[in-house]
């Protein structure tokens, strides 16, 4: 009788043992859309993100998954555009990968942005840098990991007043929001110190010689020029700044111009010029020599600002997913909120009342180190300095 | 200032003179509206990239040059021969979808980041012009620009096979029934408007960045000239790109917030006073 009941306990306990495992296997996987600029204009930032998403996915699956779960992604192309990114995104949505990242451009985000409750999904923006994401379009199931146009703008002033001699600067910017937004922040940021703006140039976007504004940059009296293109416009004028001579005669500051793609694609024109800069592969942080060890082992080469966008966005993905215990984007985005997670950056905060990751952000130059030319950071700026802009966001 | 804003409009209004001419010529032989040219460009200066690792630029340039010459003479004949009496809209979406075709097969091979071509050794650096430094290197381009529309006007007016071409591009069949072999005619015609492309690529190699989509972006103002100028005409494009040219920029500093328009203002004025363009129907 005694051992029949001994009997019994074992079987149950052996019961209670599968099940237990049976559950432990059964936890969700974290499945997440990819929308990717893959063709269009945006594909050489989208081929650079994807390598740093898939990195991290790689690097989650090979510790044994985010919390005990396995990480599945699904790549679609946003074609650059954001019908075709609405239009990916809400297939992933729909089919289950609705934990959202990838597009580039901030017209792509914000289009997403706009759908997620009805898809049941949620966002985490990795390289849009409009500030509507984290302002009047700002949303519960929308994030965003990089560094906004504002945050990038806050550190001018402050860079400025420490670094500039000059007096009198010179503005160049892309006809459309981003470059006109920009050159007003910055003029405003001028004039603020007591100095002065004395020429605004606007080139329409898809400008291939910019010969003639190189000519009005150089006559004027400006002692230094602040630049804010994009995508081939940049590359093409990087070239012809420095085949002008312009790049040695004034001093040029970039918006988001000094960045490895750039420097790549240029050869030395863009040697000298001074820029806001996201991040370097020498930052000083545990997880960041961690990480960059890693990718050299993987890559033989450093991680670009791109890469390195792409890898965060997976990260606060899946350190969302870990601190919910669950991959439902509601449950995820409320653990998200507020939250403290381990960035390349450090520890930093996603804001509650915006939804942004709030990070250090950088100027540097561009320089020769050891023999290779590339950003360097010369002033960090801490996260309190960058994330003093107050936002218009109701969440 | 003034100076040195109207010979940048010349350097730019070169490069797309020598593409459009290439287009012209196609045009004018095949009555092709060859949106493949684009491609055919870009192709021009990953050809060029590639060989002048190994050659320098000297050798990049007659690299891409023959290359793509090898590349029209097989899109003539493996293409638009084959395709001569079918209706002109499945040609042109032919060509498009061979724009698509080439764009992928250097994306495939170089991958989507941006490179860069280096000048020539000898025209690196800048002379003094108006008083202020301007590169030599873009100099050059007015020169190579020049050349070709000499070399061009040369063989077209004063050589036989220029008048062949004349003769075919005004009327192809009685051309034809004259003994003129309009098909090997238009394999040689194609070829040289293609090496063209190769050799505009080559030439804005050193300050445009080579990317996949460098080819659609320059054809835009490509049609712009060749839509001016009159298409089939070479006069026209001549004077159409040099107008272009100027309008780009003195447009840039004169009238900032109408620089992106103004072409096609220009362009939609041309099409409804003139709607053959500038030159009309003259070869």
């Amino acid at each position: 009788m005694k051992t029949r009941k001994i009997g019994h306990i074992l079987v149950a306990a052996a019961l209670a043992a599968l099940c237990g495992s049976a559950l432990a296997q059964a936890k969700e996987p974290v499945r997440i859309g990819i929308v990717n600029s893959q063709s269009g204009g945006f594909t050489a930032q989208g081929e650079d993100s994807l390598r740093g998403m898939q990195f991290a996915v790689d690097e989650a699956n090979a510790a044994g998954g985010a919390a005990g779960r396995p990480v599945e992604v699904q790549i679609g192309d946003d074609e650059s555009t954001p019908e075709a990114g609405r239009r990916v995104a809400e297939k992933f949505a729909r089919s289950g990968y609705n934990l959202l990242v990838g597009p580039i451009a901030s017209s792509i985000s914000l289009a997403l942005g706009q759908n997620l409750q009805r898809w049941d999904a949620l966002y985490v923006s990795t390289l849009s840098k409009s500030d509507r994401i984290t302002g009047d379009a700002c949303n519960a199931r929308m994030f965003q990991a990089n560094h906004s146009d504002a945050m990038d703008l806050a550190i001018v002033q402050p860079w400025l007043k420490e670094n500039a001699k000059e007096k009198r600067f010179a503005i160049l910017a892309n006809d459309y929001v981003w470059g006109r937004d920009s050159a007003e922040s910055f003029t405003k940021a001028v004039q603020k110190l007591g100095k002065e703006v004395d020429v605004t140039l606007y080139a329409p976007t898809g400008t291939k010689d910019f010969a003639p504004y190189i000519a009005q940059l150089k006559n004027s009296g400006a002692e230094a020029v602040w630049v804010a293109l994009v995508g081939r416009d940049l590359i093409a004028f990087a070239k012809q700044a420095a085949e002008f001579g312009l790049t040695t005669s004034k001093r040029i500051i970039g918006h988001a111009y000094i960045m490895n793609f750039v420097v790549k694609a240029t050869e030395g024109a863009t040697d000298g010029v001074w820029g806001v800069m996201n991040y370097a592969p020498e930052i000083d942080t545990p997880k960041n020599k961690a990480y960059v060890a890693a990718w050299r082992k993987k890559f033989g080469r450093d991680p670009n600002e791109n890469e390195v966008a792409g890898y965060n966005g997976i990260q606060v993905i899946l350190q969302g997913v870990a601190k919910a215990d669950s991959v439902k984007p509601t449950a995820v985005a409320a653990a998200l909120k507020g939250a403290t997670l381990e960035t390349v950056w450090g520890q930093a905060t996603m804001r509650a009342e915006d939804h942004q990751l709030v990070k250090p952000n950088y100027f540097g130059r561009v320089k020769r180190v050891g023999g290779e030319l590339r950003p360097v950071i010369e002033t960090a700026f801490d996260a309190s300095i960058v994330a003093a802009t107050p936002s218009n966001c109701k969440l | 200032m003034i100076a040195i804003q109207i010979l940048n409009g010349l350097v730019y209004g070169s490069l797309l003179m020598i593409v459009a001419s290439g287009l012209v010529l196609i045009y004018g032989l095949r009555r092709v509206v060859n949106f493949a040219h684009g491609s055919l460009f870009m192709l021009g200066a990953y050809i060029a990239y590639a060989a002048s690792l190994q050659f320098g630029f000297g050798g990049g340039l007659l690299a891409a040059v023959a290359a793509l010459a090898a590349v029209g003479f097989c899109l003539d004949r493996f293409g638009f021969r084959l395709l001569q009496d079918r209706d002109p809209l499945t040609v042109m979406l032919v060509t498009f979808g061979l724009l698509l075709v080439f764009e992928d097969v250097v994306q495939s091979i170089w991958g989507k980041q941006s490179y860069s071509l280096a000048a020539p050794e000898a025209l690196q650096g800048t002379v003094d012009l108006f008083g202020s430094p301007f590169p030599v290197y873009r100099l050059a381009i007015v020169a190579v620009g020049a050349l070709v529309a000499a070399c061009l006007v040369g063989w077209l007016r004063y050589s036989r096979i220029g008048l062949f071409i004349r003769g075919a591009s005004t009327d192809p069949v009685t051309t034809a029934m004259q003994g003129v072999n309009t098909d090997r005619l238009s394999g040689g015609v194609v070829a040289v408007g293609a090496a063209l492309a190769g050799l505009a690529g080559v030439v804005s190699g050193p300050f445009l960045s080579l990317s996949p989509t460098m080819g659609s972006d320059i054809l835009i103002d490509s049609f712009v000239v060749v839509v001016i100028g009159g298409l089939g005409s070479f006069a026209g494009a001549f004077v159409a790109a040099m107008i272009l040219g100027q309008v780009q920029a003195l447009g840039a500093v004169y009238l900032p917030d109408l620089a992106a328009l103004l072409p096609f203002a220009l362009m939609t004025a041309v099409l409804i006073w003139r709607p053959s363009g500038l030159s009309g129907s003259r070869v």
